[in-house]
């Protein structure tokens, strides 16, 4: 009994750690995230804090889904043919202001579309559909739109065009830009981490009851490797409460999922089958000694 | 276990207690942020913002600024960066690279502005400090060695009493009684020509030590009865041992079996107190330099909790546990070369 289970011990010791080297399926393109057949999906959460009684309420839940169904370059062409929808659950609030007459959003909202680009002008971010949740305000990220991070100059670009930028008319710095890494779906992933502070009225499109001394706050992850939004939060203040709109990758088939934790769990089994099989062996010479 | 293995093992627990004193430094400050749910950057900018409208370029700047000389993640930042940021913490805390203020001295070295701080409250704490372990010790071993005497009865009942008076409140009716009521010493300053650099050292360091005698005589008065109280107890529980008694039956005179038998004996435990005593001279005391506006490390966290610099308490707070550690270092090693009896 004990050598099979140092059997399974030593299989196990010689498989597990594989788990850390299979590799994603992204393939080193200019734009892995658009490779045909991509699926990504995002779960969403929007929580309102009533600064006056200092609690948090769940406004809704939301499943934002995206399908890359062909993707094709030919020269300076981009043709990307997607599908999306996003579907709200456990909804509990839609109208975010006292001021609403109706609901902001509807239950869903889906779609396909063919969007084509000019990759000598548009080379670095590809939005292939805007997502603003019901809020009228013109979001910089959102869960549909992907980044060519293999780009050449492409951290350059994002230090350009989101960490410096106008702030109520005059130019400045308005986030930091992070090279790290973080464990996303158990997987370690490399990513872009931004932070960024907008003031709410540059980015205003009607939204009547936003102040004008309100701060957006950006957090955004993008990876590195895929260069799709691995983590999206935008807080600010809008009709004197404040909103925290939480996005983050829930599934995804473009990368081997829980190597991480797998990984780990693995070193755990490994430490462990070698203090038994040590142990295994330091009996059986003390078994052999007391024979003599 | 020799005593060079006990002095190892016991600077690698020092080292170790160091390091999980750091976590808890560490997370102590970012505890409310993990709470709330608000980004601790936020949290310190917003608290030196409180009251008013602040326009959002402002905002946006402090908050940058804030951001990136303090390297603080946000509270949403992925794990890589908490990480690095747990670790630059240690090795900063370690090599004290503490940073620079941002709010109370915006732009010092919190290294340089505590170093400044250092002597102050070492000129107030140190003399209080011996003066009253000198009196206690003494009369301490007084009335140990006749206990139930008029005199001890009669200094037990004084030494009682000073030791339940709240130290801030006899501090309070010193100052009022002789700064406001009798102006022997006057209410603030003095202290400042010595803060600034006055040109003639001797000068200001005379003029900071006659500032300081008021609080230091309070510092004695309330100090001095608990030295009292442990020298008393402790030598009255060494007269009782049998040694005492051969020492006695040897005939020897009783100044002999007091000091040289049992006051040495007795002395033991007071040495630990004294040894940790002399680690809150560096660390000052918060309350007496608050009531006698003494410009020492006290008041530098005093001043820092009124005014939400988070910063600068989190570095003090580094500071006092680091030299407490070290003061129960040498407290423990000192005990076991005091006392031969000592097991490691």
């Amino acid at each position: 009994m004990r050598r099979e289970i140092i059997t399974v011990m030593i299989l196990l010791v010689l498989v597990l750690p594989l788990f850390y080297f299979l590799s994603s399926r992204a393939t080193n393109d200019d734009i892995s995230g658009l490779s045909k057949g991509a699926i990504y999906t995002w779960d969403a959460e929007l929580k309102v804090l009533d600064p006056s009684t200092g609690t948090y309420s769940h406004y809704w839940s939301a499943r934002h889904f995206m399908h890359i169904v062909e993707s094709k370059k030919s020269g300076d062409t981009l043709t990307v043919r997607m599908a999306y929808s996003t579907y709200y659950m456990d909804v509990v609030k839609l109208r975010y202001a006292k001021s609403d007459k109706s609901d902001r959003i509807a239950n869903h909202r889906y779609g396909s579309l063919k969007r084509t680009y000019d990759l000598t002008t548009e080379k670095y971010v590809f939005i292939l559909e805007k997502e603003r949740w019901g809020f009228y305000i013109d979001f910089p990220f959102s869960p549909f739109m992907v980044f060519a991070v293999q780009e050449r100059g492409f951290r350059m670009f994002l230090e350009g065009e989101y960490t410096k930028g106008y702030v109520s008319g005059m130019y400045m710095d308005r986030g930091i830009l992070f090279d790290t890494w973080d464990i996303v779906l158990g997987t370690r992933r490399k990513v872009y981490y931004l932070e960024i502070y907008y003031s709410c009225m540059d980015l205003n499109l009607n939204e009547t009851e936003l102040g004008e001394m309100s701060v957006l706050e950006v957090n955004v992850e993008i990876d590195k490797e895929l260069g799709i939004v691995l983590r999206l939060r935008y807080f600010w203040r809008l009709a004197d409460k404040m909103f925290e709109l939480m996005v983050e990758l829930s599934d995804t088939n473009m990368f081997m999922k829980h190597r991480f934790t797998m990984t780990i769990v693995s070193l755990f089994i490994v430490l462990i089958s070698i203090w038994v099989i040590v142990r295994y062996y330091k009996e059986r010479r003390r078994r052999r000694i007391i024979r003599i | 276990m020799g005593l060079k293995e006990y002095t190892i093992r016991r600077l690698i627990t020092g080292m170790i207690t160091l390091l999980i004193v750091l976590i808890f430094n560490w997370i102590l400050f970012r505890l409310p942020s993990f709470v709330t749910g608000v980004d601790p950057s936020w949290y310190y900018v917003l608290s030196q913002l409180v009251g008013g409208q602040v326009e959002p370029r402002r905002f946006i700047k402090i908050l940058l600024d804030f951001k990136t000389r303090w390297r603080l993640p946000g509270l949403h930042a992925p794990l890589g960066l908490w990480i690095d940021h747990i670790i630059a913490y240690i090795i900063n805390m370690f090599t004290f690279n503490l940073g620079e203020d941002m709010f109370l001295y915006e732009g010092r070295p919190i290294a340089e502005i505590l170093v400044s701080r250092i002597p102050i409250s070492v000129m107030l704490i140190l003399p209080a400090t011996l003066i009253s372990i000198m009196i206690g010790i003494l009369v301490g071993a007084k009335l140990g060695a006749h206990p139930g005497s008029k005199l001890d009865v009669t200094l037990m009942t004084v030494a009682l009493m000073l030791y339940s008076i709240p130290t801030f409140w006899l501090q309070v009716l010193f100052k009022v009684a002789f700064t406001v009521k009798w102006r022997v010493w006057p209410a603030t300053g003095g202290l400042t020509s010595l803060e600034a650099g006055s040109p003639d050292a001797l000068i200001s360091f005379l003029d900071a030590m006659y500032m300081l005698t008021l609080p230091i005589i309070t510092l004695v008065i309330a100090g001095f009865a608990g030295w009292m109280l442990l020298m008393r107890n402790s030598l009255m529980e060494v007269m009782g041992e049998d040694y005492i008694l051969t020492a006695r039956a040897k005939g020897l005179d009783e100044a002999t079996v007091l000091y040289k038998h049992a006051f040495r004996n007795a002395i033991l435990p007071v040495v630990t107190g004294v040894i940790l005593a002399i680690a809150g001279v560096w660390t000052g005391a918060v309350i007496t330099e608050a009531i006698f506006v003494i410009p020492g490390v006290g008041y530098l966290l005093f001043q820092a909790i009124l005014q939400l610099d988070y910063p600068l308490c989190e570095a003090t707070f580094y500071f006092i546990a680091l030299t407490t550690i070290i003061a129960n270092i040498i407290a423990d090693i000192s005990y076991a070369l005091l006392d031969p009896r000592v097991k490691y």
